[in-house]
């Protein structure tokens, strides 16, 4: 069999359904990516039980477009490359079963990927030339973590968040601040108009490489409370603001806390959050000159799954495939 | 040949059907089988497919996904035509006297179906009693209903899973890829703000 070096990565972890074609683990051939927003909307929160039925309706339309977006016959597919974890457990199921009739009906090999690697490997996507050794942040909605790559296939995760996500506590803070689902973006439109100086709000602190925002999130709703009917729409955006340089400091203490410890010449930012403009900006500016600094654009820092097939790909370059189904 | 999962209840089974509905091959497992993929996998080399029938429940929700999942991407894979069964009714299928067909539907409910009337979900004391039930069930589950009247028809009366099946195909419908839906017939929870 010709190798074409063409990896179809399947993402459906949460609420974005994504199927792609990658080619050599660094080219996008295609990434089609549907989001599921609208249909959580109303419920405020993403709802498993819709997210995982929705996923099965939307992946045959995603694959047809992800093959012919990329002009390649199943033939062409070398490997097939699907998150396993972590993520909504239904919803998983949905990818890897998929991934597995897929690989049954082609013939082809198929390897289970971690979410997080992906996220990593979506700067790769970003930036070809990218190798490891690299100091990663991944924040969603799902991570606040600091990771450690030395080599390919080699990840160790040195922080995390002790709570919630960053992304979760722009979600409620959002929430809190009558701003709707989903939070992030609304959150860092309004921010931009306040003044964080205005509302100060304290930044979560502790020892290690490790985060928490429950603490932030209980302080903006006492300050909420004691504001009560009295709360103006400068207040809430001065709050937004405060919150939000809150989480991007602390996550960045910890970024630059991780970098003083060690030298990496490569820093990633990756993740849903890191669309965030003043963690853009300030990540820049943290990272400095000691190590070059790379954040995917946008369609790559959501969930897709061109990072999954990369991640996939530099795995089974490794030599290790995972079988997906495992642990289920 | 016609590939047939379900892995909606206490037990997974699978089946290939020629054309005409003879059986070539089953096998049946308890549901979370860690082989149930490898099985899978083996039946689908082996044969030649030319159809994938599935089941959609209603059932329970872990295992009716895998099977269904991975019938999705063997038909799309394949390309050929994915036929969507219904739980309940190849279980009816098994006998051809009326049965109550019941599957497990998670803490200590079931969902039923008899002959003329609507399927439902009820717990073992709301079960209708005057026929025999057939269906795989836990075997707490199982027991439940057996203390609360409900008979069940015996295993030796009763067709295997491949013939039930290939009844069913007999009126099944083909529908596409996107067009599959799984049955729970149980509201799902939104989570509170
Ligand atoms: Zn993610």
């Amino acid at each position: 069999m010709q190798s074409h070096g063409l990896t179809l990565g399947i993402e459906t972890s949460c609420d974005e359904t994504s199927v792609a074609v990658v080619e050599d683990g660094r080219r996008i051939l295609s990434n089609v990516i549907h989001s599921q927003v609208d249909l959580h909307k109303g419920f405020g929160g993403v709802v498993p039980e819709l997210a995982a039925r929705d996923h099965l309706e939307r992946l045959p339309q995603l694959l047809d477009l992800a093959l012919e977006g990329a002009r390649a016959q199943p033939a062409d597919i070398d490997l097939i490359a699907v998150t396993r974890g972590p993520g909504l457990a239904g919803c998983l199921l949905v990818g890897v079963g998929v991934g597995e009739g897929l690989a049954a009906a082609w013939s082809t090999p198929l390897t289970g990927v971690n979410h997080l690697w992906g996220h990593i490997y979506a700067a790769m996507l970003a930036r070809p030339e990218l190798e490891p050794p690299l100091l990663g942040l991944v924040v969603s909605g799902a991570h606040s973590d600091l990771v450690r790559m030395p080599e390919h296939g080699r990840f160790e995760v040195i922080g995390r968040t002790r709570d919630d996500a960053a992304g979760e506590a722009f979600d409620k803070a959002a929430r809190m601040l009558g701003l709707g689902y989903p939070g992030g973006p609304a959150l860092d439109r309004l921010a931009r108009t306040g003044d964080a100086r205005r509302q100060p709000l304290p930044q979560p602190s502790l020892p290690g490489l490790e985060y928490s925002f429950s603490g932030l999130k209980t302080a903006l709703l006492y300050r909420l409370r004691d504001l009560g009917e009295t709360v103006s729409e400068r207040d809430r955006a001065d709050l937004a603001a405060a919150f939000e340089r809150s989480v991007v400091e602390s996550l960045l203490e910890k970024l630059d806390q991780a970098l003083r410890d060690h030298p990496y010449p490569e820093v990633v930012v990756s993740g849903g959050v890191a669309a965030n403009t003043l963690l853009r900006k300030r990540a820049a500016e943290v990272v400095g000159n000691r190590a070059r600094l790379t954040m995917p654009p946008l369609e790559l820092c959501t969930d897709n799954a061109a990072m999954i097939a990369a991640a996939g790909h530099h795995s089974a370059l490794q030599g290790s495939t995972v079988d997906p189904s495992l642990g289920w | 040949m016609i590939l047939v999962i379900d892995t909606s209840s206490a037990m997974n089974a699978l089946a290939v059907l020629d054309g005409a509905g003879a059986v070539s091959e089953e096998s049946l497992m308890p549901a979370r089988s860690p082989d149930l993929i490898d099985r899978m996998r083996a039946m689908a080399s082996r044969h030649e497919l030319t159809k994938v029938a599935v089941a959609t429940g209603p059932g329970s929700f872990t295992g009716l996904r895998v099977g269904v999942s991975f019938g999705l991407g063997l038909a799309m894979g394949l390309r050929i035509p994915l036929v969507p069964l219904s739980t309940l009714g190849i279980q009816a299928s098994r006998s051809d006297e009326p049965v109550l067909s019941v599957a497990e539907a998670g803490r200590g409910r079931v969902y039923f179906s008899a002959p003329g009337s609507e399927p439902g979900l009820a717990e073992p004391d709301g079960l209708p009693k005057n026929l025999p039930a057939v269906g795989w069930l836990q075997p707490a589950t199982e027991a439940a209903l057996k203390a609360a009247g409900v008979s069940f028809k015996p295993d030796a009366e009763l067709r295997s899973f491949a013939a039930a099946a290939a009844i069913q195909l007999g009126s099944a419908r083909e529908v596409a890829y996107g067009s599959l839906r799984l049955e729970y017939m149980q509201s799902f929870s939104a989570p509170t703000a």
